[in-house]
């Protein structure tokens, strides 16, 4: 009888049986590692994050707050936030597509007036009628739009996107102030047809044909800015300033100072600068039988700034290929090409780029089927880079004197790309901060880099 | 059962008990095993939980050296650490990392490995008090996990338990 009665126990049965005291097991054994679940852990590590939603509708919510700089600092500042979510710098990328009607609420806690302008869109309407500069009764100018007033005000900002491109929005009021405050954000449109170009145009040159296709796993953001921390401890305090007197001590992309813009999207070690700037890339490659390797299409990197200097930003090793302007794409009326490659792009005030980048093995260097032509000297007659493996060879590590110490884990490579005005790559005063960060370009995959 | 041979379902039975026996044998194994792990467990004490972001104090490294240590962090996709300290003696500090005996290196606790003394630390021999500053290192094998316990040693000094954001 007993048997019968367990034979009731259908096999399934013993099987999950069995599986949940293995799991038990398991649970025992590993019980917790203690590890601290990262607040924007579904993240990506590396590239542009985009806010988006199918109606195109976001709620912006202004708050103060404050960000870290890499010489300690704590410096106050302002920013939109998506809905109830807290203080962040900068403000989110909001991503839309071509066509949509685009709908921003702002609310507005701060106490002072605050506003959204859409530098390059067109016909924005404010609480639906046309947004447009505010006077005072005496005549003076007082925003550049309608204003969500302060201590809880809203204004509902609309527009359809109509020209795909990397724009800014930032605030339209007491802007000198309140864009260093850190009002401001980076706006995408994505054409309609095409998710993964940067805009619809296509390039004729000679036979060839080309368009702004981009690898979607490579596509990066980098809003630059600058901070006066005086002006800022001034708002914090209430206190008047006089722009007269304004000085920039910090340059920042993405709201972060070298070495943190190094940093994966949301590092726990910075709550409030959700946004990293690491260019991580694969080599190009065009051969479809390359497995995964196969690699066909550059990396797209949206350039904006939102300073009141220029950035002459200069990413080494590779050329950038400038596609756009201020949401302009550089192709001809007649289709021409009128892209171009640039080694140091200047990025004026207000300005952004789109530029593509990719990095090729042109020459398909290899230690064993296809070595450099060069004889190396001993390893006690060469001079080596902070990022030099021990072997000139993508993905291949070799020895290095004794005591010398370099960035690099396997093989990969690391170009800096930083701003050549020297005096924007510190930290009030502190070098080699500031507008700096890199391209990683690891091997092919699959590698063992990860 | 109608129309079924008497031997066929003995068969049947008999399989359906050898099955249970061995389900016992197996579950019962899994049970024995999975006490004596919780046993053990328990014997052993509580797992050590590692807050990412902990750094304790040195005052030895202090005083000797000037710099009060603020954070480690695996950065670049992993291919780095950054090592950040603030000074708190400009005249100690000013040596800071700039000879053998001054440079800090930092060891994983869990697997000994370490990462050595880098060139990208941003400062010269000027350190200013309160001001805070880094040095970047390769993660040479990956040695320095993020959330991991790490030694951060400067001569003859340790610094234990900071663990890596």
């Amino acid at each position: 009888m007993k048997h019968l009665q367990s034979s009731t126990m259908g096999k399934p049965a013993r099987l999950l049986t069995i599986l949940v005291l293995l799991v038990m097991i398991l649970v025992a054994v590993n019980g917790s590692n203690g590890v601290v679940t990262a607040g924007h852990q579904e993240w990506p590590a590396h590239g542009m994050i985009c806010t988006s939603n199918p109606s195109a509708t976001f709620t912006l919510t202004t708050r103060g707050g404050a960000i870290s700089t890499p010489d300690g600092n704590l410096v106050y500042m302002w920013g939109y936030s998506e809905a109830e979510n807290p203080f962040q710098h900068p403000s989110p990328v909001l991503c839309v597509n071509e066509g949509d009607t685009v709908t921003i609420v702002l609310n507005n806690t701060l106490s002072h007036d605050v506003s959204i302008i859409f530098p390059g869109q067109h016909d924005v309407l404010a609480n639906g009628l046309p947004s447009q500069p505010q006077f005072d009764l005496g005549g003076n100018l007082t925003s550049l739009a309608p204003v969500a007033a302060a201590n809880g005000g809203s204004m509902t900002y609309s527009f359809v996107a109509d020209s795909p491109g990397t724009y800014l929005y930032e605030s339209g009021t007491e802007p000198a102030i309140q864009v260093n405050m850190g009002l401001f954000g980076a706006l995408v449109v994505r054409p309609a047809a095409h998710l993964d170009w940067a805009y619809n145009e296509v390039a004729i040159s000679g036979d060839d044909i080309y368009t702004t296709q981009f690898n979607p796993d490579a596509e990066f953001v980098m809003l630059f800015s600058e901070i006066d921390p005086v002006l800022h401890m001034a708002v914090e305090q209430g206190q008047p300033y006089n722009m007269n007197n304004y000085r920039s001590r910090y340059w920042l992309i993405n709201g972060r100072s070298f070495p943190d813009t190094v940093a994966p999207n949301g590092a726990e070690w910075l709550p409030s600068q959700p946004y990293g700037s690491l260019v991580y890339i694969h080599p190009h490659n065009d051969d479809p039988g390359a497995g995964e390797a196969y690699n066909p299409y550059p990396a797209l990197i949206r350039y904006l700034s939102v300073g009141t200097e220029n950035y002459p930003h200069h990413p080494h090793g590779n050329h950038s290929r400038i596609v756009a302007q201020d949401g302009n794409v550089l192709v001809g009326s007649g289709g021409e090409d009128m892209s171009y490659e640039k080694f140091t792009s200047l990025l004026g005030p207000g300005q952004t780029y789109d530029e593509l980048f990719a990095w090729a093995d042109v020459e398909n260097w290899n230690p064993v089927t296809n070595p450099i032509p060069v004889t190396i000297p001993q390893l006690q007659n060469l001079t080596f880079g902070t990022f030099y493996s021990g072997s000139p060879y993508l993905g291949t590590s070799d020895a290095l004197p004794v005591g010398q110490q370099v960035l690099n884990s396997c093989g990969e490579y690391y170009h800096i790309a930083h701003n050549h005005a020297l005096q924007q790559i510190t930290a009030w005063g502190i070098v080699l901060s500031g507008h700096i960060t890199f391209a990683r370009i690891d091997p092919p995959l699959p590698n063992d880099c990860n | 059962m109608l129309g079924q041979p008497i031997s066929d379902t003995n068969t049947l039975r008999g399989n359906r008990v050898y099955a249970s026996k061995r389900f016992y044998q197996v579950a019962g194994l899994l049970l024995v095993l999975g006490a004596a792990i919780l046993a053990w467990r328990l014997l052993a004490g509580p797992a050590q939980v590692w807050e990412p972001g902990t750094m304790p104090i040195s005052p030895e490294m202090e005083d000797k050296f000037g710099v009060r240590f603020s954070f480690v962090a695996v950065t670049a996709q992993g291919g780095m650490v950054e090592l950040r300290y603030r000074v708190i003696d400009a005249g100690k500090a000013a040596n800071f990392g700039h000879y053998t005996e001054t440079a800090p290196m930092l060891i994983s606790e869990d697997t000994g490995k370490v990462v050595d003394v880098t060139i990208m630390g941003l400062h010269n021999h000027r350190v200013e008090p309160g001001r805070t500053y880094y040095v970047l290192y390769r993660n040479t094998e990956k040695a320095i996990q993020s959330h991991r316990p790490v030694t951060i040693a400067v001569g003859d000094l340790k610094l234990e338990h900071v663990v890596a954001w």
